[in-house]
């Protein structure tokens, strides 16, 4: 039989030596630039409000004085500590929500009646902010660590679990279809077929349960801890140190950030194929 | 040999019923059904739509569950197999795999060595004109390339029997007529046994040694015949025409019988 198929599309331009190395394209500088506007016109906003003394330090330090307390923070290693407690709390919390969260998912993914049957029980609690559960986590876990974490990690584990019970439950059967009539076998089809049909649900479960992981580090650390940036904030607030309350918030904000970044690009990994 | 002349399926007595929503009995849309098929053997089942079609296919295919007996090489089927291989209408490639890897996939899964499923795929992708495009993904190709994509993912396999479910009807004429002869080519070359369900007449005086139409409530045949003509045929060969007016003669005289029933139901 004679091929007559097209070939791949001509040439392809080679990108400049800029472009290699920074992954801008086409009119990306100037997205960049107005990116980047915003930015400074927030940051022009606070120096003006605060440099025409319309409101006291006190209340909000300016731009530059915060920027010389997070310089010095970092200096003495005080804000990398703070960060590194914070941040342990939130990767370990969110890990064992995710540990518990995946097996469970699975299951109820692949099986109608064991959703059906717990399906009440999540809309119930689901509802409930996990903040709400601190005065619970302190009475039954102490002020310890266990508290906070087990308060992180309830917040992570609704939305890993919803995502991954949907993406599970979500699969087309036409492919698990095919899949069989090629000769695959349960195992072959959980881990090529199914799996993989749920990454991007799972992708989801992940960016919000990692958020919420968040949402709740900073609400228990404000309630009862000796180090974190919560606790930053909180102790910034006591001892009227408006800059420290800064510079804890905008930590977890550039935390926050670089986090989603990592995700973003796990998740242009995984979803090469959407 | 022993089996020479035995077909190498053969469909007896197949029943297949759903149940039907607000109504106490449940439909028949296979009622003892029969028909046999031998090795080799390119069939078209044309028939209208709803008539039960899939329903058979799927029996054949392991995927729907049926009383009476389906006999594949003289074993019941029960189940989906690889020697029973399906192209869906909806392609249903892997959207996560590259070419290359939904063709490998059946190898794959039946423990072949990574280096002889990777050339047994490459031979499999270009003999479906794909070649360059093994590392694209299925998203990113038009419905014709899915398809020989489909195609080559099930050739593959190697499987005794193809089963394809109206493959080409979501494809534009052209190509749709471009992949009928091409998929000749191959069934040239093979002599697979197929199973090709169609809505078009045009498409099964193409393809078929055999033309089956299904009438509905429940599904029987009313019209088995063989097209006895060279390939490739010319698409209007005086021949050809005729054996065409004779299908749609028996689609037609379905309908009006299946219109008198309803006219009796309604009076
Ligand atoms: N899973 C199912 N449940 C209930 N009814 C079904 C199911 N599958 C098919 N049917 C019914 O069976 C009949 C035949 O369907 P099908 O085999 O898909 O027809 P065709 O492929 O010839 O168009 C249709 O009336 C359809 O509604
Ligand atoms: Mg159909």
């Amino acid at each position: 039989m004679e091929n007559t198929f097209p070939s791949l599309p001509h040439k392809r331009v080679r990108p400049s030596l800029i472009r290699r190395f920074l992954p801008i394209q086409g009119k990306a500088w100037l997205r960049l630039l107005i990116r980047l506007s915003g930015l400074s016109l927030l940051l022009l906003a606070w120096g003006l409000i605060t440099g025409l003394g319309y409101v006291a330090p006190a209340q909000l330090p300016s731009p530059v004085a915060t920027l010389e307390t997070m310089s010095h923070m970092l200096g003495d290693g005080s804000l990398v500590l703070h960060a590194l407690s914070s941040l342990k709390r939130v990767f370990f919390g969110f890990g064992v929500a995710f540990a518990i969260a995946l097996p469970l998912g699975l299951m109820l993914g692949s099986s109608r009646l064991l959703r059906d049957a717990i399906n009440p029980v999540i809309e119930l609690l689901r509802p409930i902010p996990p903040l709400a559960f601190i005065s619970l986590a302190i009475l039954w876990l102490g002020i310890d660590e266990w508290s906070k974490i087990s308060i992180i990690i309830y917040g992570a584990f609704f939305p890993l679990l919803l995502n991954i019970t949907g993406g599970i439950s979500q699969v087309d059967p036409v492919h698990i279809r095919a899949a069989q009539s090629l000769g695959a076998r349960k195992l072959h089809i959980f881990w090529y077929v199914t799996l993989r049909a749920a990454i991007p649900n799972m992708m989801i479960g992940i960016r919000s349960g990692m958020g919420m992981a968040f949402i709740c580090l900073v609400g228990s650390e404000l309630i009862a801890a000796n180090e974190g940036l919560g606790f930053l904030i909180q102790e910034g607030r006591y001892m009227f140190k408006t800059d420290q309350v800064l510079v804890g918030m905008i930590t977890i904000g550039i935390i926050g950030y670089l986090i989603n970044l990592l995700l973003t690009t796990l998740e242009k990994i995984l979803l090469r194929w959407k | 040999m022993l089996h020479e002349h035995a077909p190498i399926l053969s469909v007896d007595g197949v029943t297949v019923a759903f149940k039907s929503p607000g109504q106490a009995a449940d439909r028949h849309v296979l009622n003892r059904l029969k028909l046999s098929v031998e090795a080799g053997q390119f069939i078209c089942l044309l028939g209208p739509s709803g008539c039960g079609k899939t329903t058979l296919l799927n029996c054949v295919a392991g995927f729907q569950p049926y009383e009476g007996h389906i006999y594949f090489n003289g074993a019941k089927i029960e189940k989906p197999g690889k020697e029973r291989g399906v192209v869906f209408q909806e392609y249903a490639l892997f959207p996560w795999f590259t070419v290359e890897q939904n063709v490998e996939f059946g190898l794959r899964v039946n423990g072949v060595p990574a280096a002889e499923r990777k050339e047994q795929a490459r031979h499999y992708i270009r003999m479906v004109g794909l070649a360059g495009f093994e590392k694209h993904y299925p998203g990113k190709l038009s419905g014709g390339m899915k398809q020989r994509a489909g195609l080559a993912r099930v050739l593959a396999n190697e499987p005794s029997m193809l089963l394809m479910d109206e493959p080409f009807a979501a494809l534009d004429e052209q190509t749709r007529e471009k992949l009928q002869t091409e998929l000749l080519g191959i069934w040239e070359k093979q002599r697979k046994t197929c199973l090709f369900v169609t809505h078009s007449i045009q498409e099964a005086v193409y393809l078929a040694d055999r033309v089956i139409v299904l009438q509905p409530n429940p599904a029987h045949i009313a019209l088995d015949l063989r097209i006895d003509l060279p390939r490739l045929r010319n698409r209007h060969d005086e021949k050809l025409l005729q054996y065409q007016a004779r299908i749609s003669e028996a689609l037609r005289e379905g309908e009006r019988e299946y219109g008198e029933h309803l006219s009796v139901i309604t009076a």
